[in-house]
Formats: C-alpha cells, structure tokens, sequence
C-alpha cells in the first residue's frame, strides 16, 4: 500500500522519526535493544529487528542527533538535544539570516520595528476601505 | 596600444558602481520584477568578465591591442614557459590582478555553493526529525512565533510554525503558502545564491545593493504567484499580519529597519499589493526594454572581444 508504493528512503525517514520520538522521551538515553521494545510496543505490532535499528542510529549519528557512549556489552543512545532545543536552533537559524541574504533561505517576511509595523498596518487601512 | 582595454575598463567602472546604484534606487522594477532580475543578472555576468577581461587587455596590450590576439600569443609563449619580453612589470602586474579575481570569484562561488548545500541539509534534517509532517513538502514547527520560510533545493521543504497558522485567517494561510510554494517550484534559491557568493567574493557596497535588491525582487515574484491564487487583499493582510509582529531577536533587523522605514522591502511589497495601478502603454514598454538592455549588456561586450 502506500508504504510500498514509497519505497525505502521514505520508510528509513519514519523510522528516524520513530526512533527519535523514543529518544527524545528518554533524556537519560537507551540501548538499541530498548527501543525496539518500545518501537513494538507503541505500534502494537512485530519487532523490528535490532540491526534495522542499529541502522537507523547510526544514521542518525552520522547527522549529529544522536550519540552514544559504551554501556557494558552494549551502547547506549541519546539524542544530543532536546526536540525543543532542536526546534529553536531551526528557528535562530532562520532568524539569523537578516534579510535572507547569508544562506540564500527564502523566508515569507522578517521581524520588523514598531515604526515599520505601523506604516504597514496604515498601508493596509488603505486596501481594506 | 591600449585599443581593447580602455572600453572594458570604463564598462568594468560604470557596472561596478554607478550602474547598480541607479537599478538599486529604480522603482520600476517593482512592477517589472522579472525583467529586472535579468537586467540584474546581466549587470553581474557583464561585470564580473569586464572586471577581469580589463586588467588582461592591459597586461597583454604591448603584444597586441586586440585583447583576443594578445591573449593567442601570450598562450604560445606560455606553451613554451616563457613570459614575452614586451611585458614590463605593469603588464604583469595586471595579468596577475586578472589571474587572481578569476580565482577569488570562482573560488568562493565554489566555497559558497557548498556552504549553502550543507546549511540547507541540516536545516532539512531538523524539521524532518523534529517538526510535524503536513504533507510530503510541508513541516509544521511547534514554535509560538510567526515564520514562514522554504528551505529550497531539489527536497524542498517549506516550513511553518504553529505561529503563523495562530495569526493567519485560512486565506491568509493559504497566501503564505502559494508565496512559498512559488519559491520552491521556480528554484528562485538559485537566482539569489549567485549574487550572495558575488558579495562575499567582492564585498562591496555595489555588491551588497544587488544582491538585497535580487531578493526583494524575487520576494515580488513569489508574490505574484499567491495574488494568481488567492487575491491581493489576503496576501497583504498575510504580510502585515506576519511582518508585522515584533520577532523574538527584534534587534537584529532593528537597525536597518529604523533607519529605513519610509522604505523596507516588507512595507514595498505591500504597497506594491495596495496600489497596483493600471498599466500605461510605456509602463508597457519598460518589460520588453529591460529584457532587450539585458541581452545587449551580456552580447555586446562579448561581441566586442571576440571581433
């Protein structure tokens, strides 16, 4: 259906999320092992199997959301911030790029001052009378 | 003899400064946003060869006044790593000149692409990891304050927060989303992304008007496309409803904004949307004009070399 009509790449982009929910309620970090627990219990379904998650992880690591430090035989995982700290950064981002000129981001309209937003708001007046 | 060198040199100054001066206090172009992004283009491809083609004419004007046939015989000599006699230490000098703004120009075009690519990756990752998916293109941040922004390249994502859809009627929302929309299918990133690696290989106040006038044209652009679909009134209501809120790091666009409020790009493009006038028959002309002007810009200096 249309997991299948996806194909792969779509299917590793909801895994990464899936793992990253976990993660992110988990400040304090899991085994790989852990989170398929989890993953199977959220889902009410069949385990995924370990190395998929290990997959996943490693994916994951590789874009610095998430590291891992030695826990006996196994590694445990965390995320390297929180959901919100990643949301924020995202946003400080975009902010950052006054006028949109560094990055070449394309943003709708930026912050303005009180002075401007009243000229707006008065330029506005007049299209609505 | 100086015969090639002494037209690409008065063309290289007058399209260094006094030329984007002017294009960048025009108003025209607010009605002729396309047209004007390619006189803009054309303004920098003319620009940049003149800058370098002018101090190569000079350095090879003793071998031959004809910057073509000079170039064909200092090629010859440096087959055989030999430098003309002919050459004193000016010429020289101005050959190197020319070698090392070729570099700098597409080295740092180079350097900047990349940067862009990587910032834009990363940006892609964190909404897709961390923000809501609405649909295949569309995330959804959970964050108070009003932004709407493309992260452009061939995965566009255009990104929203939970903000922008508080402080929008749904027309309104709509309009912000066909502003984007219109970014992302035209690839406007890549319109933009030459004249920021232009600025930062030649960090110049000419440079810095191009390319803040290449966004706000583009800005007009994607405008036009949200008018196509859903009005005037509901666009600008979008942009005052959304410019018009203190961001979270007011002070960053503070000073520019104070200095400058009888004109910002924000408040342009709402008047722009208010008073649309009606065309006039030579307000008709200046589209076709432009276009005409930007094709000549870009042909007739490369005519001129290769003759």
């Amino acid at each position: 259906m249309a997991d299948e009509r996806a194909g792969t790449p779509r299917r590793l982009g909801e895994l990464e999320r899936a793992v990253m929910d976990v993660l992110w309620t988990r400040p304090e970090g899991c085994t790989a092992q852990e989170i398929v627990e989890r993953l199977a219990a959220r889902d009410g379904g069949s385990e995924l199997a370990a190395t998929t998650v290990l997959t996943v992880l490693d994916r994951l690591r590789r874009k610095d959301f998430v590291d891992r430090e030695r826990a006996g035989r196994a590694h445990r995982y965390r995320a390297v911030s929180s959901r919100d700290d990643v949301v924020a950064a995202s946003m400080l981002a975009v902010l950052e790029t006054t006028d949109d000129r560094r990055s070449a981001l394309v943003r709708f309209a930026g912050a303005v001052s009180p002075e401007e937003a009243a000229l707006l708001r008065a330029a506005l007046a007049e299209l609505e009378e | 003899m100086l015969a090639d060198a002494w037209p690409l040199a008065v063309l290289a100054i007058l399209l260094g400064w006094p030329i984007p001066v002017f294009l960048a206090r025009a108003v025209w172009p607010r009605r002729h946003p396309r047209a004007a992004i390619a006189l803009w283009q054309a303004v920098g491809i003319a620009g940049g060869l003149s800058l370098i083609g002018a101090p190569l004419a000079i350095g090879v004007a003793p071998l031959d006044g004809q910057l073509r046939n000079g170039l064909a015989e200092l090629a010859r000599d440096a087959v055989h790593l030999r430098v003309p006699e002919a050459l004193g230490l000016g010429q020289e000098t101005a050959l190197a000149l020319a070698a090392v703004l070729t570099l700098r120009l597409v080295g740092v075009t180079l350097l900047s692409a990349l940067r862009i690519e990587r910032d834009l990756r990363r940006q892609r990752n964190a909404v897709d990891l961390a923000a809501e998916h609405a649909d295949r293109q569309l995330r959804v941040l959970e964050h108070a304050a009003p932004a709407a922004y493309c992260l452009p390249g061939t995965r566009t994502r255009i990104v929203i927060t939970e903000g922008t859809i508080a402080a929008l009627a749904p027309d309104e929302l709509e309009a912000v989303l066909a502003h984007e929309r219109a970014h992302a299918r035209w690839r406007h990133e890549l319109v933009v992304q030459p004249f920021v690696a232009w600025e930062s290989a030649l960090p110049l106040p000419p440079a810095h008007r191009a390319t803040a006038a290449v966004t706000a044209l583009v800005e007009m652009l994607a405008d036009d496309h949200a008018v196509r679909a859903v009005g005037r009134p509901a666009l600008a209501r979008a942009l005052v409803a959304i410019g018009g809120t203190a961001g979270p790091v007011p002070h960053q666009r503070a000073a520019g904004a104070v200095a400058g409020a009888a004109s910002t790009p924000t408040l342009d493009r709402v008047r722009r949307l208010v008073r649309p006038g009606v065309p006039t028959l030579p307000e008709r002309l200046v589209g076709p004009a432009v276009w005409l002007a930007a094709v000549l810009l870009v042909a007739g200096p490369t005519w001129f070399v290769l003759r």
